[in-house]
């Protein structure tokens, strides 16, 4: 079997002053990869949520089907009640080079 | 082949503080030029909020057209005063003049006008097809109706163009975003990135010669001494 390959988002709310709560995040993600894709795309995505701090979040997801979870984020309007966007700032293929990447 | 530059084809703000705003998320997305469908209550000082952040500012004019005569109206009155000039069809008479009509920048298909394309339409094509995000996050139909136009635009090669059609600076997308829904939806990802950047930037810069009198006619340049 095929080592499976990773691709790790960094995703930040706008606007920067805005205080995000996970599961509230997490629900908005999975919901709106469920719209555009449908549960098959949503397997072959295979989001995980990494880290998250007060604005900002990594998923990490199936390397080949990164766009699929772009496509989605773009998609989301509001969260948990509050109108806002989450920007994709970086994609990396280790979590290490992406927070690397984002203190530079 | 150098650098890509993406153009954001289409915002409409409602006051200059949230054009100023726009601005700055647009640079900070990574646009280095915006074209605006100026309110008519804001014509004056706009640029300078564009020179803060080093974006290209071009106008634009959005007709809503019935029938074949609007839209002739609308070329002939409009063409010479705004850079762009996008023809939002409400039937598929207007559609047919629209597409074809060598003054019109872009046609926007959007829900609440005429969303379809058929045989006859194809063959009259000229001019790029112009889709919005706006449109594409409003509802699930919309969505279809937009993944629908999209396959078909790749299937035959068509021109397409698309914008945010954003009012506030939180409607606004980075280029990487768009192209990877556009992508999704069924276009492949070159002619994505060409739908943000290529094919608007051609329009702006065939559009700014015309205006300013280096281009007499389409390939026809004046030579500079």
């Amino acid at each position: 079997m095929p080592r499976i390959r990773h691709r790790y988002v960094f995703l930040r709310a706008f606007p920067e002053d805005v205080v995000l709560d996970k599961s509230d995040v997490w629900r908005a993600i999975q919901s709106s990869l469920q719209y555009l894709v449908g549960a098959l795309g949503y397997a072959d995505v295979n989001p995980y949520l990494v880290r998250m701090q007060k604005n900002w979040i990594v998923i990490r997801c199936n390397s080949e089907h990164v766009r699929k979870l772009i496509a989605a984020v773009t998609l989301i309007k509001d969260v948990g009640g509050k109108t806002l966007s989450l920007d994709v700032l970086k994609v990396s293929g280790t979590l290490r080079a992406l927070l690397r990447k984002i203190k530079h | 082949m150098g650098k890509r530059k993406f153009v954001d084809f289409w915002i409409r703000p409602n006051d200059a503080d949230a054009l100023k705003e726009m601005c700055k998320r647009a640079f900070e997305l990574g646009y280095s030029a915006l074209v605006v469908e100026v309110p008519k209550n804001m014509s004056e000082g706009l640029e300078s909020s564009f020179y803060e952040y080093g974006l290209e500012f071009y106008k634009k004019a959005v007709v809503s057209a019935r029938t074949r005569g609007d839209v002739l109206e609308a070329a002939a009155r409009l063409r010479h005063n705004y850079d762009v000039l996008t023809v939002h069809c409400l039937t598929r008479d207007a559609a047919l003049v629209a597409l074809r009509d060598g003054r019109v920048d872009t046609v926007a298909f959007r829900p609440n006008g005429f969303m379809a394309f058929d045989r006859h339409m194809l063959s009259v094509t000229r001019n790029p097809i112009e889709l919005t995000l706006a449109d594409a996050t409003s509802d699930k139909a919309t969505l279809q109706k937009i993944r629908a136009l999209v396959q078909f635009i790749n299937l035959k090669g068509l021109s397409v163009v698309f914008s945010s059609c954003a009012s506030k600076p939180v409607e606004q997308k980075g280029p990487l975003e768009v192209a990877c829904l556009l992508n999704v939806l069924g276009l492949n990802f070159e002619r994505s990135l060409d739908a943000l950047s290529s094919i608007p930037s051609n329009i702006l810069a065939r559009n700014r010669a015309k205006l300013s009198g280096k281009m007499l006619q389409e390939g026809v340049w004046l030579a500079e001494d």
